[in-house]
């Protein structure tokens, strides 16, 4: 093995740690404000209920990045989850002035 | 990532456990001790004397004249009845702060002796409860930046413990299957054994413990919809711990109303729980009202509460039906799960050995995995021989910590100012000596040397407490002291563990082919 490749290949490693980490936190935080802005009638309740489930999807996000076959797939789908969590709180949001 | 979905979890398995395998030890082993925080701290407190037999009302009495005398100005009084865990009377006031005359507002605790009522002096310790919060507030650092670390460290537990799962296809044929002997994979057996038995406790053990701070850890979704700042965040946690009341009215005239009277009326209304303590609440105020709780070991259920409050025509009863949501519903059966204060005195060692399951499980996965790095080469990097010596002095040498300030609780001297404090250094000083040690001392047998050490400290424990107090096992033996012979025995009971230990390992540096057998740990 070369030694770019090598460090290349260390790098996507780290990619992967800092996505996980990093991504996985943000999407955690995103998905548990998504959960508390759902239509229902007790305000708080879903509050505590979006944390509860925020380190469920911490955990499932750490293992999917590292269980797809690439780093960039792992990228993908960091991105895809943050901005479609971005969208559902955007239109929960909107919902919710109407 | 790897070739294969498992293999890649394996990956994730192994760095996701040793990167805080040492804090999540320490995590495990002072939040086992957590269990036992009652009969640790009775036993450092050896000057309370106990109270068995003296009735509730004459108890009470006894309370109220000292809080009267000590804690006119305080606006909550709780007495503290004696139960089977806490055997002896004990007062507590919240003292408001005065700036004036320099009074930091804060709890105070005092037991009482129950034949003169007066309060007892009792040595100045940080008793179980520092031992106890030591698990998620790591002592010196600023507490946030503890709730953050042992978070972190708790993630990764998680997603270790998921992974482990996955990567194990047959995980129960595994469990049941031991290879003693076998070097590594002895070992594997091991971690098997120690994970997948206790497998629901680690993982109900670990999500809720990160679940516990998550107020610290996900304050931005509190932000979003409360905003930011402690007020605000106050509102939320107000809002969310509401409990659901049923109201009752109650045969007391609004001017009868006083512990007795409501001490009475709960004990008719529950009778078949003992009652452990009642409460004075916001004393001298329009809403103060008296509280009376039941004991914490009758169910999952923290414990039930009855509330008395005076109205204009007679006292009523607020009896609590559980949080008003469901998701704070099962918050709160999650953090019951987690303290397991409701657990009586065998589930409360189930507790302790699942907690101590775990501390193994994490040392043997650490175990394994320095193994498999000195094998790799005849002569292992710098950095792997460090971290081997390292992880000997962490893993004995943290029990060997406890020991001591256990030991400097006898053996401080009981007017020393700052005693309480220095308990605490003596623990975190022998764990870096114990580290120390291991660093600058070449030879070979360490893991010897630091297990007949616990092993010694342990046996001491015993003694140094029958040479410096009347609570010795003879004399607790006479007195049917169970707790205090209960400790002393434990300790026993783990220095003969320790020797146990000491005793398999040495048979590695004994015998004629010494240097070809694979060393037992590494």
């Amino acid at each position: 093995m070369s030694l770019s490749t090598k460090s290349a290949q260390a790098f996507a490693l780290g990619w992967r740690v800092l996505l996980a980490l990093v991504g996985g936190f943000a999407i955690a935080n995103l998905a548990a404000i998504a959960i508390s802005q759902l239509p229902g009638d007790n305000k708080v309740d879903s509050i505590v209920a979006g944390m509860m489930w925020g380190f469920v999807v911490y955990t499932l996000v750490v293992l999917s990045v590292f269980a797809v076959r690439t780093a960039l797939r792992a990228t993908l789908l960091v991105s895809t989850l943050t901005a479609l969590l971005y969208g559902l709180i955007h239109l929960l949001s909107v919902s919710e002035a109407v | 990532m790897k070739a294969r979905f498992r293999q890649s979890m394996g990956w994730l398995h192994t760095w996701s456990g040793v990167v805080f395998a040492w804090l999540l030890y320490f995590i495990f082993v002072t939040g086992s001790l957590g269990y036992f925080e009652n009969e640790i701290d009775r036993w450092m407190k050896p000057e309370i004397v106990t109270s068995n037999g003296i009735s509730d009302k004459q108890a009470i009495d006894l309370a109220m004249v000292q809080l009267g005398e000590h804690a006119d100005d305080a606006s909550q009084w709780y007495v503290s009845l004696p139960t089977s865990r806490d055997p002896y009377i004990e007062i507590s006031w919240l003292q408001p702060g005065d700036p004036e005359k320099q009074v930091r507002r804060q709890w105070y605790e005092k037991p009482l002796e129950p034949n003169t009522g007066d309060i007892t002096s009792i040595r100045d310790t940080s008793g179980g409860e520092t031992l106890y919060r030591l698990h998620y507030n790591l002592h010196y650092v600023p507490p946030l930046v503890g709730y953050i670390l042992t978070s972190l460290a708790g993630m990764l537990m998680l997603i270790g413990l998921v992974t482990g799962v996955i990567i194990h296809r047959k995980i129960f044929a595994e469990f049941f299957t031991f290879r003693s002997a076998k070097g590594l994979r002895s070992w594997l057996d091991i971690h098997n054994v120690f994970s997948v038995l206790p497998l629901p406790f680690h993982l109900m053990i670990t999500y809720s413990g990160v679940m516990l701070l998550m107020g610290v850890t996900m304050s931005k979704v509190i932000d979003s919809q409360y905003g930011e700042g402690r007020q605000m965040h106050r509102q939320f946690y107000d809002a969310s711990q509401l409990e659901e009341y049923t109201t009752l009215v109650t045969e007391i005239l609004p001017a009868g109303l006083n512990v007795d009277t409501a001490l009475s009326d709960a004990k008719q209304r529950v009778t078949d729980q003992a009652i452990s303590f009642v409460g004075v609440i916001d004393r001298g105020t329009d809403t103060e009202h008296i509280e009376i709780w039941f004991e914490t070991s009758e169910g999952v259920e923290f414990a039930s509460l009855l509330k008395y409050h005076a109205r204009a025509e007679r006292v009523e009863v607020e009896i609590a039906t559980g949080k008003a949501g469901q998701a704070a519903a099962v918050y709160d059966l999650l953090e019951h799960l987690h303290e397991g204060l409701f657990a009586d005195i065998y589930l409360r060692w189930v507790y302790f050995l699942c907690g101590l399951f775990g501390a193994a499980m994490i040392a043997s996965g650490m175990i394994i995995w320095l193994k498999k790095q000195t094998m790799k080469e005849a002569t292992p990097p710098l950095l792997i021989s460090l971290i081997v010596r390292l992880n000997r002095g962490v893993l004995v040498g943290l029990p060997i910590a406890v020991g001591c300030y256990f030991l400097s609780n006898r053996l401080l001297p009981v007017d020393m100012s700052g005693r309480a404090a220095w308990e605490m250094h003596v623990l975190f000083a022998a764990l870096v000596l114990c580290c120390l040690y291991c660093l600058i001392n070449r030879s070979q047998k360490q893991w010897l040397t630091l297990l007949w050490g616990a092993a010694l400290v342990y046996f001491v424990i015993p003694l140094a407490n029958m040479l410096t107090t009347h609570h010795g096992v003879i004399n607790s033996l006479l007195n049917a002291d169970w707790l205090m012979f209960g400790f002393d025995l434990c300790m026993w009971l783990f220095a003969a563990c320790f020797g146990l230990a000491a005793a398999v390992v040495s048979r590695q540096y004994t015998g004629s082919d010494v240097a070809k057998k694979e060393p037992l740990v590494c």
